[in-house]
């Protein structure tokens, strides 16, 4: 459930938000959507691959956290055992919200903060305080409302990314069988990931092309995080055999 | 109807191009006949609704508008509800095709409903007829806005910069107050207001003198004028004006300006930062702090800094652009506690 409201230093006074990564505390997903700026400190942490969006037909890059609907395995004992977070994991509960303005005579729909307060993350009792005592905002609010931005900022950067690499055929569909250490096994769905051959065969006119836009660093990231879906595959036989034992 | 007051100046043959440059800083209002009667826009409202929608939708694109809609009931102000805890319009977005044919179709109505699309951007709005349909604002910071609607009246409230508005179509007439009229004027809470700024609770087509006797005085200081279109109007910095549109259909172009440096801020964040930071004070230490701004601010003497060294009267002797930097974000960063 959510309950998706605009966050005010008045209703909101008393509010915290805690950091519990526990299961149950609103973290089991198994992936969360990430932006082109955060590639470089996400490639080494998580695998990453693009889902299509339905609605819009984009490919947007994600990271991946686990096989099934709500397992994340870098949940550890309380903690998120990553250096980095995705920034759209680590804005919760908070999210962007659009209010009409008029500015300068203009109608401008102006990013405001939103509050999900059915989050398990929120509470008046635990973690970081969202306003300062008087109603100022708390260093970790500015620094929550740093992410928003970015996140609202690196939105505008997915059409662009996915329609160019979807206009050079460089996106293709993988399919993924993985069997666990318990003999169980998984068919891993829907993920999309950059076509080596392809990239390989591109002239230097491409190449350039691709470069020219940043978008060359952004493919090799994502290429590079492959590894890790070898680590992620460890971390659930890992579970897998705790469970077993 | 008898009125106190008196008319506002009048003023013959005015040169359009340069009209802002020449009335820029004079103190008093005037009134401007036949200034814009020979704008495209006034010349086609001159030919009738019809003529007046089809030149506007030929020219719009289709951006965004803020409209106001206000049920017809027994206050026809634009103004605040029953309590001034909100208001009694709805304000909503649409498109300005939309607006006009929502006054078309309240203008067959015994009781209509106030449709108001107010201050828009003309180069947001219109920009196609911004050239032929505005004065010259020259090297100010200015913005041109857009005003269509039926029948309203808006309470008096005042305006930051600046103002020549052009009435296009449809018959206005202004009512204005001088700036220190503010304590006679009955003005109503500043955390709820249609537009920005306290506006009068006083209606001046039927003032309430029982209720609100210093508004006689108000009165008696008043200044007002009928405008037709192509009429214009200077209303300086500050003074109070109620706007009453009286016709059917109604369009306004005004000009809004400020002759002061980009780096300035809003003045009115001042009076909001001194209701909160020095309205409760006890009334010795408001004292102090009258004396400390009368002062500095708002009267200094001549040689309130003579005393030191030229380069180094910092903000004292006004902010400049390096100095608003260095404050602004000092003040902020204060602010946020």
């Amino acid at each position: 459930m959510t309950n998706h409201t605009l966050l005010d230093n008045v209703t909101h006074k008393d509010l915290r938000v805690h950091r519990d990564f526990r299961p149950g505390h609103g973290y089991d997903v198994n992936l969360a959507r990430i932006f082109p700026g955060e590639l470089p400190v996400l490639q080494n942490e998580y695998p990453l691959f693009f889902i299509k969006n339905r609605d819009s037909g984009n490919f947007e890059p994600i990271a991946l956290f686990g096989f099934t609907e709500h397992e994340n395995l870098y949940l550890q004992d309380g903690r998120w055992d990553a250096t980095y977070l995705p920034h759209t994991v680590e804005r919760q509960p908070l999210l962007i919200g659009f209010q009409d303005q008029d500015l300068d005579g203009t109608p401008t729909p102006v990013p405001v903060v939103h509050i999900d307060l059915d989050h398990p993350s929120v509470s008046e009792s635990e973690g970081f305080p969202l306003f300062l005592p008087h109603g100022g905002e708390s260093e970790w609010l500015e620094r929550m409302t740093a992410i928003l931005k970015t996140i609202h900022e690196g939105h505008k950067e997915i059409q662009p990314l996915s329609q160019t690499l979807v206009g050079m055929e460089l996106i293709e569909s993988i399919s993924v069988n993985i069997e666990f250490k318990d003999g169980s096994n998984q068919v891993l769905k829907g993920l999309y990931t950059i076509d080596e051959a392809r990239l390989a065969a591109l002239g230097e006119a491409a190449l350039g092309a691709l470069h020219a836009k940043g978008y060359l660093q952004h493919i090799y990231m994502m290429l590079a995080s492959q590894p890790n879906l070898e680590k992620l595959i460890e971390r659930k036989n890992r579970a897998v055999l705790a469970e077993a034992s | 109807m008898s009125r106190p007051g008196r008319n506002i100046a009048e003023s013959e043959g005015a040169d359009p191009v340069r009209i802002l440059n020449e009335i820029n800083g004079h103190p008093e209002p005037v009134v401007f006949r036949g200034l814009c009667s020979d704008w495209p826009i006034v010349r086609a409202a001159a030919g009738g609704f019809d003529e007046a929608e089809q030149y506007l939708v030929s020219h719009y694109a289709g951006a965004p508008v803020t409209a106001f809609f206000k049920e017809p009931g027994p206050e026809d102000r634009i103004f605040y509800n029953q309590d001034y805890s909100g208001l009694n319009f709805r304000q909503f977005k649409t498109r300005l095709d939309e607006v006009l044919a929502q006054i078309r179709q309240a203008s067959g109505q015994s009781s209509p409903p106030t449709v108001y699309m107010g201050s828009m951007a003309l180069d947001h709005c219109l920009p196609g007829i911004k050239t032929d349909n505005s004065l010259p604002t020259h090297d100010f910071s200015a913005t041109v806005r857009i005003w269509i609607g039926n029948r309203s009246r808006v309470a008096a409230h005042h305006d930051v910069m600046d103002n020549i508005a052009c009435v296009c179509a449809g018959t206005r007439r202004f009512m204005l107050f001088p700036p220190e009229q503010l304590a006679n004027l009955y003005l109503g809470p500043l955390d709820v207001t249609p537009a920005g700024q306290q506006i009068s609770v006083v209606d001046p087509d039927d003032p309430d003198l029982k209720r609100f006797p210093r508004y006689a005085d108000a009165l008696a200081h008043s200044q007002w004028a009928e405008l037709e279109p192509g009429d214009a109007i200077y209303i300086p910095s500050m003074w109070w004006h109620q706007v009453n549109a009286l016709s059917e259909f109604n369009i306004l172009i005004n000009h809004w300006w400020r002759d002061s440096p980009e780096y300035m801020g809003a003045p009115g964040d001042v009076l909001v930062h001194a209701l909160l930071n020095m309205r409760n004070l006890p009334q010795r230490q408001r004292n102090a702090w009258r004396a400390m701004l009368d002062h500095y601010v708002f009267d200094p003497p001549h040689d309130a800094l003579k005393h030191i060294p030229e380069n180094s009267r910092g903000i004292l002797g006004g902010a400049d652009e390096t100095s608003a930097r260095q404050w602004r974000m000092l003040l902020r960063n204060k602010l946020n506690r």
